[in-house]
């Protein structure tokens, strides 16, 4: 057994540009064995690509890894793996129409080519899940299965193949409060049993609540690496940010105005079982100069409440009115020209082309209105002033608007995103999970844009599950369980309460 | 464009300099892997005819001068050319938009098919006239044969790619009856059509050759094509449902009229080869009309990366290899099956080279999935 204070992974000098990007300057930085070693830093800081470095999908321009400290010169995906470190990256990489057992045992060699020899992976597996007290059902779907169980699956996986490191990039940006906790309780446990962890994340107080060491990135720089018990959540930001962090916001209250946008009665069948609702009965009505916030628990209906607002999927029962005309057969784009903006919770397969350039993202809805559009042909010009215009007040970090968006850090492709949907003539604007993903900068900016846009007389309608930033930000709270709005709240109610309305219980 | 960042103190593994030098010379390696990839299978090629007992000099000298050493041979690949580009233009329009019509080949032919009904069936009109409307007849059939895939895929979600495959097999044998029957010419006894009416050829560009003005419709075609696809709110909304489906559903995007520019246009442009080719080339409707130009179009616009620089080469390079292969065989009495070889040789190994170049940039700059 290593002892705990010996290195486990030692970077030395390394160096990585992008074309137009020097993503990381000489970082020196050292993982000590038995370790949770959080990185922190700001959107683009590099954290990430120090990451995949490591992990070998990039590599380094210049500078050396230590493993056990001995020199790993070879950083590629297999060797890592050989090597004993295992990456749950930030967007997961399961096949969605394999089972569980499918996705694990994909790329293992069966021992008796070429018959797949499914149950003896299948003992294999839940050995180690017993082993680690991972529980997960091997043969669902991982289509079926929530977020946090697929985070379980990709964490089962690395532990397969024999990680001994893990590294794990914003796992909890997808999660629940309640998922994230338990996603903590099983890398303590694991941690316990000797595994070393690399945990990235935004949230400030996860990682003072999990990590034992602290590393924050800025420029592609380490500035600075601090245990746990010597340093609070104030210094840290400081040291992201390079300033002093604003999170009690003052929310001029505005005279709610009209009505803007009304929920009416709306159900909706389960597609696969009809005795079933997976919406039901659901009213809300959102007026000017007011947010509306729901909270809930992922997975209870939100997603499908978005998609019958934004004309993505019918409702079974019930009516939309948009200013107070009937929407409910209106198309998608028709409800955009009426004033409609969306920021979706998937900002890579439902908000952003990414294979498409900044610029050509930035007009995804109004590509084909006056000024983007003159005649048959699309303004070049135009486009480019526009995006430049947009990277610039939302702080994108980029080399440039033509960068495909691919290349963009993830904070900086939800800037992208938020950018769009808030520089329209919007009326009504329908927001999840707006924050995932970004820098405590950046959430306190996006925060003030949408109290700004708030005051200028939008009317907001935000999922998030969240439960924190929608009380910060909602002039109204409505709590949905299960399909049904089970109970209404304000930013004055206790985050207990809210907490037990989002598991079900009702008062 | 990007500075190399290379601490003179830090000692570098000889993969790390590899993979810097091979970042910042990107450009040049890719052509000269795309050169070495043509010469290779050239020197294979030259192996194989060695063994077949003539001199690969003497034959691979055919290969140049019959495709553009003399005055004819250069107008004869700028005629194979143009089938090659719009056959291509139809297979990359199709695959920007997210649909894979494999299936330029049948389109040809019924394209060609639409040509000569009004080409050869109407007349007294005036050659301009007569012109622009057989071309037009040409791009409507191909259009409504791919069509067929289309609302099989719109309605029913059937697969396009297999539907436009077998759609190939039901144009060419479809011709191969109208030449034996109804469109069969009554003055001869070989199975041929009647031929188009001279109001409706096009005529020669490059006199003692037989390039035609096909060649300048094809050349308009590219620049059309990538203006729409680049350069219009339609052909904005094809490359969004082609390269994210929900994305576009999401932005408002009507998917299904998308969808429908996408399949007129990929079939229209490959019926309007198969008009232009009659037009200018060949005049009759024959078995054989086309000797695999669908087929060829998808390896030129695969080779060209679906850019018009890109696919303009490719369809340079597929027209050499097929006249100077021709040449070879009769120059140089270079067997058949041998000149397949070659061919294919050269393909693959320019289509290989171009997913190493690929896979290069992606390891040296680092891309995301
Ligand atoms: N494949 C790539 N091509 C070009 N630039 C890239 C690529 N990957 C990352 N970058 C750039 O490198 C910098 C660091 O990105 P990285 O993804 O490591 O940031 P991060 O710290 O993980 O940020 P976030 O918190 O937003 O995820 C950014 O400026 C980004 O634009
Ligand atoms: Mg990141």
């Amino acid at each position: 057994m290593l002892m705990a204070e010996e290195s486990h992974i030692t970077f030395r000098n390394i160096t990585k540009t992008f074309p137009g990007v020097l993503a990381l300057r000489n970082i020196n930085l050292e993982i000590k064995h038995g370790q949770i070693h959080a990185l922190l830093g700001e959107n683009g800081a590099g954290k990430s690509t120090l990451m995949n470095i490591l992990y070998g999908l990039y590599h380094q321009d210049s500078g050396e890894i230590f493993l056990d400290g001995e020199k790993y010169a070879l950083n590629t995906p297999k060797n890592a793996t050989a090597h004993g470190i295992g990456m749950i990256h930030q967007h997961f990489m399961l096949i969605p129409n394999f089972t569980i057992l499918e996705n694990i045992m994909l790329g293992q060699t069966s021992p008796k080519p070429p018959k797949l020899e499914k149950d003896y992976f299948r003992k294999e597996i839940l050995k180690v899940s017993a082993k680690f007290g991972i529980e997960v059902d091997l043969d669902l779907l991982v289509e079926e299965v929530s977020v946090g169980m697929q985070q379980k699956v990709e964490i089962l996986k690395a532990l397969y193949k024999g990680a001994k490191l893990l590294i794990l990039d914003e796992p909890t940006s997808v999660l629940t409060p309640q998922e994230s906790q338990e996603l903590f309780k099983m890398l303590h446990d694991l941690n316990n049993k000797g595994t070393t962890i690399i945990f990235i994340s935004h949230k400030l107080n996860e990682v003072m609540q999990i990590s034992d060491t602290i590393s924050v990135l800025r420029d592609g720089e380490v500035v600075a690496t601090l245990p746990k018990s010597q340093t609070s959540q104030e210094e840290l930001s400081r040291l992201m940010v390079g300033r002093n962090v604003n999170n009690k916001y003052d929310k001029a209250s505005e005279p709610i105005g009209e009505e803007i946008f009304r929920i009416d009665n709306i159900s909706l069948h389960d597609p696969h079982n009809k005795g079933r609702f997976l919406l039901k009965d659901i009213s809300i009505q959102i007026s000017k100069g007011e947010i509306v916030g729901i909270a809930g628990v992922d997975q209870n209906g939100q997603e499908e409440l978005a998609e019958i607002i934004c004309a993505l999927r019918a409702a079974t029962f019930g009516n939309l009115y948009m200013c107070r005309h009937d929407v409910t057969n209106s198309t998608t784009r028709q409800l955009i020209e009426l004033g409609l903006s969306f920021i979706p919770s998937d900002r890579r397969n439902q908000g952003l082309v990414m294979d498409f350039s900044i610029a050509e993202n930035t007009i995804l809805e109004t590509h084909y209105q006056k000024p983007f559009t003159r005649g048959f042909s699309l303004q070049p010009q135009v486009i480019s002033d526009y995006a430049e215009m947009i990277v610039k007040e939302y702080d994108v970090r980029t080399p440039s608007i033509n960068v495909p968006v691919k290349n963009l850090s993830g904070g900086n492709q939800q800037k992208v995103i938020i950018g769009r949907e808030l520089s329209r003539n919007t009326r009504f604007l329908l927001v999840m999970q707006p924050t995932m993903g970004l820098d405590v900068g950046a959430i306190e900016f996006v925060h003030q844009r949408l109290l700004k846009a708030r005051q200028g007389g939008m009317a907001i309608l935000m999922i998030s599950t969240d439960l924190e930033e929608v009380r910060k930000l909602s002039d109204r709270i409505l709590v949905m369980y299960e399909g049904k709005i089970i109970g209404q709240a304000d930013s004055t109610t206790s985050i207990e309460k809210i907490g037990m309305m989002m598991a079900g219980f009702f008062q | 464009m990007s500075e190399t960042i290379l601490s003179p103190g830090s000692q570098t593994s000889i993969k790390a300099r590899f993979f810097v030098f091979a970042r910042n010379n990107l450009g040049i390696i890719s052509v000269l892997i795309s050169l070495l990839a043509i010469v290779l299978a050239l020197l294979i090629g030259a192996i194989l005819i060695a063994i077949a007992g003539i001199n690969p000099w003497e034959a691979y000298s055919f290969l140049l001068k019959g495709s553009f050493g003399n005055r004819y041979g250069f107008g004869e690949t700028l005629t194979r050319f143009i089938p090659l580009l719009f056959a291509s233009l139809s297979f990359s329009i199709a695959y920007k938009s997210g649909f894979f019509n494999v299936g330029a080949e049948g389109q040809i032919y019924i394209g060609a098919i639409g040509a000569l009904l009004v080409g050869a069936y109407i007349s007294n009109l005036p050659p301009v006239l007569h012109i622009t409307l057989t071309l037009l007849a040409g791009f409507v059939f191909g259009a409504l044969w791919a069509g067929i895939a289309g609302l099989l895929k719109i309605f029913l979600g059937s697969n396009e790619l297999v539907n436009t495959m077998m759609l190939n097999y039901v144009a060419i044998f479809l011709v191969e009856y109208l030449i034996h029957g109804p469109l069969k010419d009554p003055h001869l006894f070989i199975y041929q059509s009647s031929p188009i009416l001279s109001s409706a050829r096009l005529p020669i560009i490059l006199p003692k050759t037989p390039l035609h003005a096909g060649f300048l419709i094809a050349l308009a075609s590219i620049v059309i094509v990538f203006y729409i696809l680049y350069r219009t709110p339609i052909g904005y909304q094809m490359r969004t449902v082609g390269a994210n489906l929900r994305a576009a559903k999401y932005a408002g995007i009507n998917i299904v009229g998308v969808t429908l520019v996408a399949i007129i246009t990929t079939g229209g442009l490959a019926g309007l080869g198969g008009a232009v080719e009659l037009m200018g080339a060949q005049f009759r409707m024959v078995a054989g009309f086309s000797p695999g130009y669908g087929y060829d179009g998808i390896g030129v616009a695969i080779m060209g990366r679906h850019n018009p620089v890109g696919i303009v080469l490719a369809a340079l390079l597929f027209a050499i290899i097929r006249v100077g292969t021709g040449a070879m065989q009769r120059g140089a009495g270079v067997p058949f099956p041998l000149l397949s070889v070659i061919q294919g040789l050269i393909i693959i190994f320019v289509i290989a080279s171009s997913y190493l170049i690929s896979k290069l940039s992606e390891t040296t700059i680092g891309g995301r999935a």
